[in-house]
């Protein structure tokens, strides 16, 4: 047993100074999870939710799996349910904004894009272009450093198929690098088909 | 390795590493991807390392994947503030928001024990000594009481582990539910008596606390992951 499942082992007796080593611990790896896979400004409150779910969980964890993965698979469905909850939101706005373009042309209520201030900034920028699948199984081996096994455990697929993604995001990352800028996103082209 | 229609290939381009709908290439760069993560699946084949030689796509391809691993994993990551107190307070407010819920399902867990060890102590006779009453065969009372014991399993597994519930749920309806309906039918057609059909109060309480149980929060699934699907990768 790892050293981190044994803390989530003991975390389950409810004492909070091992609640709060188990969270000291893992807390960096899931709010940069939630970063990549959804976005910064949003990665505090989703590694809260996280973490809720997880010491509700946390009675039914079981000492023969391991707890980094258990933890991060937790993260990447908090993360997934909010991305859900985006599009559905996104599909309701896009509703209301045609109806609003008709009355009030050229009324904008997108943000504007955070600009990418640094090395980190770019690359997230790069990898929130890839579909989920794919940003999911890159995020998971390259950033966070899993093998395809664990991330196959996480995103629950075989470890083949975290590899196959994997190849197809380097593919499509090195051909976003390659046509210099990176892709235009959704909002922009949405933005742009408005004008 | 995959046969491929020499007729199918497409002209050549000017090598720039972009993917093509080759199935040779997707193969190698699969196989080259994997290799770049110290995974040794999919194996770098023969037939791999020959397209490699050939293909000049793939050799920009692997330069490119390169570089691009080398600089993701090179990023230099964020130092984060430590927010462990305010995690730890939020937690804490959510477990305690959240008490007198777990100890409705917890009561309900040790209720189903309960019925379970009632269940079983009433059937022992049945079972083990083939005694269900005067008019029941010695068979007939043991079938009896596997059939019974197999309802007493079915709360005990789900007093272990509550996202049984549902599952146990589905056999105790129909079980229960007949028992009742027929214990009415029989006591008008004067077959049985309500005081002799009490025990099945048992399986009536198992009912309902199984029903509490499947109606509490579907937590997350437990700690163990889908080993299984490592065993089907490929």
């Amino acid at each position: 047993m790892d050293e981190l499942t044994r803390l989530a082992v003991q975390a389950r007796r409810g004492e909070p100074s091992v609640m709060a080593s188990f969270i000291r611990a893992t807390q960096r790896e899931v709010y940069s999870l939630c970063a990549y896979l959804v976005d910064e400004d949003t990665a505090e409150d989703l590694a809260q939710e996280t973490y809720l779910r997880v010491f509700r969980a946390l009675p039914d964890f079981r000492k023969e799996s391991s707890a980094r993965t258990w933890l991060l698979s937790i993260t990447r469905r908090v993360c997934m349910d909010e991305l859900r909850r985006r599009i559905r939101r996104r599909r309701r706005e896009t509703l209301v904004a045609e109806f609003s373009t008709e009355l009030n042309a050229g009324f904008n209520t997108d943000r504007p894009a955070p600009a990418a201030d640094d090395d980190q900034g770019e690359v997230r920028e790069l990898l929130s272009q890839l579909p989920e699948d794919r940003r999911s199984a890159f995020v998971l081996t390259q950033i966070l450093g899993l093998s395809y096994a664990d991330a196959g455990d996480i995103c629950q697929c075989p470890a083949g198929t975290i590899g196959s993604r994997v190849a197809r995001a380097r593919g499509d990352l090195i051909q976003a690098l390659e046509r210099g800028a990176p892709r235009r996103t959704e909002k922009e082209v949405r933005r742009d088909a408005m004008d | 390795m995959r046969w491929t229609n020499p007729w199918n290939r497409r002209a050549p381009e000017p090598p720039t590493g972009q993917p093509t709908e080759d199935d040779d290439c997707a193969a190698a760069r699969a196989a080259l991807s994997a290799q770049l993560d110290g995974e040794s699946e999919p194996p770098l084949t023969e037939a791999i390392t020959e397209h490699l030689a050939d293909c000049p796509y793939c050799a920009v391809w692997q330069e490119s994947a390169h570089r691009l691993t080398r600089r993701v994993r090179l990023t230099s990551a964020r130092t984060l503030p430590d927010r462990t107190t305010q995690l730890l307070a939020a937690v804490l407010a959510d477990q305690s928001a959240r008490q007198p819920v777990r100890s409705v399902y917890r009561l309900a867990r040790w209720g189903l024990v309960g019925a379970a060890a009632a269940q079983l102590l009433i059937i022992f006779p049945a079972l083990i000594l083939g005694e269900a009453g005067a008019l029941v065969p010695a068979h007939a009372a043991r079938e009896l009481g596997a059939f019974n014991v197999a309802l007493a399993v079915g709360y005990l597994a789900a007093a272990l582990r509550p996202s049984r519930a549902r599952g146990a749920l589905l056999l105790a309806v129909p079980a229960t539910a007949l028992l009742v309906v027929l214990a009415i039918i029989d006591t008008a057609l004067g077959e049985t008596t309500l005081v002799a059909e009490t025990p099945h109060l048992v399986a009536v309480a198992g009912w309902a606390l199984l029903w509490v149980l499947s109606r509490g929060p579907q937590e997350e699934p437990p700690g163990r992951v889908h080993r299984r699907t490592r065993a089907a990768a490929g």
